[in-house]
């Protein structure tokens, strides 16, 4: 192995390490600032997070992150934004959770009738954006900010006036309640199979080994397919895909469809695990937001966003959980999960720039000495070589 | 050097900008909308479509919208998106809401404005130090900025008379002026605006909206936009903030210091959008609420695109957006059914030139959109009051997609850059 593919490795795994440090780092100091205890906070936060409960509610707020977090990713490999998962996946729950409700069937036709539903949806809603990219040239940024709005009073007004349970007697507004063979099976059986011990209190959603597959097969997807190689040359280099025979209009719509289509999984969770019906005023909001912070973590990898998922899954928890501290120096403000996002967000997203700055560098470099090496064998001028690639090496 | 020179079509120039045709264009489909909102505003008796009122309500709303737009425009003419404005925005409410409750309005201002202008700095860290992509720093800054300002006011707010998790204690507003005898006292046009005359009475209106009760503070976002315009256009510092944006490389080889110029243009952007927010809290909201910019930030950055990365294009762009935000505020569901007449006799006229000029793709396009507007209009009374707020999100998608077509964004826009970096 030559040194360069060393180093490449130990930074790989160093990266996420000094991205996370300079994060806490920062997290620390604005703790300290606030006259909180930080590494109180930080002890008993490690210490509750690692206990079965925690562990397993960490898992059943990551699953959805992950969703929402490959949605994301899948528009990033090509270089599209999509900050309209947020009211892609709300309007696709409601309609799942509507159609869901009409009928009862076998679980098994049941449940694949309410993904499919939520799937086909949430690939509708992203489609729009990415038609009015095509062919009016919208930015895709301003215009799925703009129906994240949109879709989201439409739903408001359509829960309210059309899909809503008329029959039900509560405060809230709500559609009809999914039947019983709507339920996802829970994954503990598995879990305890394979010598996990999940708390009988906080049963672990199913739809944890979908999001398994599903990571798997975007993994495949985005590797091993021409669709993947398609996609992430038009996120590397545009004109250079377009060149080769790439239909740049025709990526950009599979791109989002297949985005929007992800983020019909979103709302799963929810229906399928969860309250299993709609809920218009606690319907779970800003996944959407939380998966593009995700997927920037996890480098649009479907690894990458499962750990980033259950680092955010974690978070959540273990703050929600100081809450109850009776110490006053650790009984840290909910908002501060939210801060703590954000810094890595930023931490992560600076490290691996200036990371990926200096792996040029250095590739500058070996290239650099290889030539001179080259032109030492066969006796030219060693400075012609070594002057090309020193914009290369000088890159910063 | 070999001595043929090879004769290269010239670069895609700024073509010479016929000013005066644009403008005397511009003023014409001005007149043609006030002249249809006139007679929309008679046949259907939503009053509040061209009161003073309404248009009053307008320009402060457009306010935020332009400052923000104002904020894009800085920040994407040294060729750096600015999709972080949402964010900046938001810290520039908090701050002033902060700092306006113990020392008063201006101040609350100031702090607003620093409070932009900090953020604006940190995504001239990111983007331009760092290059990281510029959409995502953006996006990173929206979503702290969510956090953020919901910690500090658990922080600083709770507690506080009036104060609590999501809102900040009172700030005052600063001094309104009106002109006198046309829209205060007498208040001649006020009288005029009361008969309800075809376009006389809609003018009254316009005028005494404009004229009645300005705070300063619209005044001084009022004249921001030619300064901004002469700032850009006539100085050379102008001149080096273009440059950057078209052509970085070229303008580091001219000796222009790329990274101060972009450092200098995204803070001045954070700082303008910081204005909007103060803005918000000082004249409309009366203190600090959170989730106040209500993706203003956003609405900002649509108007700047939709005019086409200039101030009076961007100028107008607002104009729009902060009338229909105004009018879901008064009269809110009449006046958003009216609404959809206006748009149907709109598309209508687009679907005669459309045809005119047989371009018929887009015209089915126009039918479509016009035909759903006057099914709506007729088939119902009112618009329900969940959807009246969308107005201004549906406008902006809307009004995007007739004109992104025609625009030209700077040339390096987006683009990392990399000193020295030009080979």
């Amino acid at each position: 192995m030559s040194p360069l593919a060393v180093r490449r490795i130990v930074l790989g795994i160093a990266t996420p390490v000094i991205a996370l440090v300079m994060a806490f780092a920062v997290v620390w100091i604005i703790l300290e600032i606030s006259g909180f205890d930080g590494w109180g906070v930080f002890h008993n936060m490690f210490t509750t997070g690692t206990e079965d409960r925690y562990v397993a509610r960490a898992i059943n707020r990551a699953v959805p992150y992950f969703f929402a977090g490959c949605a994301v990713a899948v528009g990033f490999r090509m270089a599209l934004f999509n900050i309209g998962v947020e009211g892609q996946y709300r309007i696709a729950g409601l309609f799942a959770a509507w159609l869901g409700a009409q009928v009862n069937l076998p679980a098994v036709f049941e449940i694949s009738l309410i993904v499919l539903t939520s799937v086909v949806v949430g690939a509708a809603a992203a489609a729009l954006p990415a038609v009015l990219k095509v062919t009016r040239n919208v930015n895709e940024v301003v215009s799925t900010i703009m129906l994240n709005f949109i879709y989201g009073g439409v739903g408001t007004w359509l829960l309210i006036t059309y899909l809503r349970d008329k029959h039900a007697h509560t405060v809230s507004t709500q559609t009809k309640a999914l039947p019983h063979s709507a339920y996802f099976p829970a994954a503990d059986k598995v879990l305890n199979g394979i010598g996990f011990q999940v708390p009988k209190t906080d049963p672990i959603t199913g739809l944890l080994f979908v999001a398994i597959v599903l990571g798997i097969l975007l993994h495949l997807l985005i590797k091993r397919t021409r669709f993947g190689f398609e996609l992430r040359a038009t996120g590397l280099n545009p004109v250079a895909a377009a060149a080769n025979g790439v239909n740049a209009k025709a990526m950009v719509i599979k791109g989002m469809v297949l985005s929007g289509a992800l983020a019909g999984f979103v709302g799963l969770p929810e229906l399928l695990s969860n309250t299993h019906m709609f809920v218009g005023e606690t319907f779970p909001q800003q996944l959407g937001f939380t998966g593009i912070a995700v997927a920037l973590l996890g480098r649009n990898s479907p690894l990458g966003i499962g750990l980033g998922a259950l680092l955010f899954g974690f978070l959540d928890v273990t703050t929600g959980s100081l809450q109850l501290s009776f110490n006053p120096k650790l009984k840290i403000p909910n908002e501060m999960a939210l801060v703590m996002q954000g810094s890595i967000l930023l931490a992560v997203v600076i490290t691996y720039e200036v990371v990926r700055r200096l792996e040029l560098r250095w590739q500058g470099r070996a290239v650099a000495r290889a030539a001179e090496r080259l032109a030492g064998e066969t006796g030219g001028e060693p400075g012609e070589p070594a002057t090309s690639t020193g914009s290369a090496g000088g890159e910063r | 050097m070999t001595a043929t020179v090879v004769e290269r079509p010239a670069p895609r120039a700024e073509q010479a900008p016929d000013w005066r045709g644009r403008l005397r264009r511009g003023l014409l489909y001005a007149l043609l909308v006030f002249v249809l909102l006139s007679l929309v505003r008679q046949i259907t008796g939503a009053t509040d479509l061209t009161s003073a009122g309404t248009l009053s309500a307008a320009l402060g709303l457009s306010v935020p919208i332009g400052m923000a737009a104002l904020g894009g425009l800085f920040s994407e003419r040294a060729g750096v998106v600015n999709i972080g404005l949402e964010g900046m925005m938001i810290f520039g409410t908090w701050f002033t809401g902060w700092a306006g409750y113990q020392w008063g309005p201006w101040l609350g201002v100031v702090f607003g404005v620093l409070g932009g202008a900090l953020f604006g700095l940190v995504h001239a860290v990111a983007t331009v130090t760092f290059g990281v992509d510029h959409v995502i720093s953006g996006v990173a800054i929206n979503i702290i900025a969510l956090g953020a300002t919901r910690y500090l006011s658990s922080q600083l707010f709770v507690g506080k008379p009036g104060g609590g998790v999501n809102q900040s204690p009172r700030v005052d507003d600063v001094k309104k002026v009106s002109v006198p005898w046309l829209s205060s006292g007498y208040d001649a046009l006020g009288r005029v605006e009361h008969h309800r005359w075809f376009l006389v009475s809609d003018l009254a209106g316009l005028v005494r909206g404009l004229t009645g009760q300005l705070s300063l503070l619209t005044l001084i976002a009022l004249a921001l936009l030619p300064l901004s315009y002469l700032l850009l256009w006539r100085t050379n510092l102008g001149l080096r903030i273009r440059s950057v944006g078209e052509n970085p490389y070229a303008a580091e080889s001219l000796g222009v210091p790329v990274y101060s110029v972009k450092y200098l243009a995204v803070t001045l952007s954070g700082a303008l959008a910081g204005l909007g927010g103060a803005f918000l809290v000082v004249v409309y909201g009366g203190n600090y609420v959170e989730n106040q910019t209500g993706g203003r930030g956003y609405i900002g950055l649509a108007a700047m695109i939709f005019g086409n990365w200039h101030p009076a294009g961007l100028a107008a762009g607002s104009g729009l957006f902060g009338f229909f935000d105004a009018l879901r505020l008064r009269q809110g569901t009449l006046a958003v059914h009216a609404l959809l007449l206006f748009v149907t006799i709109v598309m209508g006229l687009l679907l005669l030139r459309a045809a005119w000029k047989r371009q018929w793709v887009q015209g089915v396009g126009f039918a479509v959109i016009g035909g759903l507007a006057a099914w709506w209009y007729f088939a119902t009374d009112s618009v329900p009051t969940v959807l009246v707020p969308l107005v201004p999100y549906v406008a902006t998608l809307l009004v995007l997609a007739m004109s992104a077509k025609r625009l030209r964004p700077p040339a390096a826009d987006g683009l990392p850059f990399r000193r020295g970096g030009g080979g």
